[in-house]
């Protein structure tokens, strides 16, 4: 079960536009693959360092990927 | 290396679940009622057995900690050990005291109805308590993978 229902995130997409596999943006943020996945589907939502360096990994800022319904 | 993160995160799953099983083998055939009962020579030797492999399960676990893990580069580790692994933990041990209440609460029930000595009841609570986080650490750990 999702942590936060109402959190959007767009990770997938701009890891996808960046032409980057979930492994190699894991090893990136020196995070596992896994934790990757999680925090795509929801699952888990990440700290405020990993989503500031997920942020940078993908040259976006932190309000791109991951977003309060207004 | 993210097979090599995915082979230890394996691993420390299907250890976590030997961990939680042979306890529970270990412990519950030692509890009065089914010493006595005729299911206690086949208990007994369950029980024997289950303390062997925990015990190597155990050895396992600090070689492992201890040999391997420091070999692999500070990335793995740093990723074996990342927020997810942290939370999923946390989110365990929540679960293992959760549980443990709710057993205990059976417990009350049940000595209402018949007796169970104060030895029998701690161990009980204790192989309730260290069992089910490890069930809900495996089980955490094994759904986001």
């Amino acid at each position: 079960m999702p942590d936060h229902k109402e959190l959007r995130n767009r990770l997938n997409g701009y890891r996808k536009e960046a032409g980057l596999t979930q492994a190699d943006l894991a090893k990136q943020v020196h995070v596992s693959r896994k934790t990757i996945n999680t925090v795509e589907n929801g699952v888990f939502i990440p700290s405020t360092i990993l989503a500031l360096k997920l942020a940078k990994a993908l040259n976006v800022s932190v309000e791109e990927l991951f977003q309060l319904p207004d | 290396m993210q097979d090599i993160v995915d082979k230890f995160s394996q691993r420390r799953i299907l250890l976590m679940v030997i961990l939680a099983s042979t306890f529970l083998l270990w412990q519950i055939p030692r509890i009065e009622l089914i010493e006595n009962s005729n299911f206690g020579v086949i208990g007994e030797r369950l029980a024997g057995i289950s303390q062997i492999i925990w015990s190597l399960s155990m050895l396992a676990l600090v070689v492992m900690g201890r040999k391997h893990i420091p070999r692999a580069s500070l990335e793995t580790q740093a990723m074996l050990e990342d927020e997810l692994v942290k939370s999923n933990r946390a989110k365990a041990m929540g679960t293992g005291y959760f549980s443990l209440m709710v057993f205990i609460g059976l417990l009350f029930a049940i000595t209402r109805f018949m007796e169970i000595s104060g030895a029998d009841l701690a161990r009980l609570m204790m192989a309730i308590g260290v069992a089910a986080p490890l069930y809900a650490f495996a089980f955490l750990e094994r759904r986001n993978a």
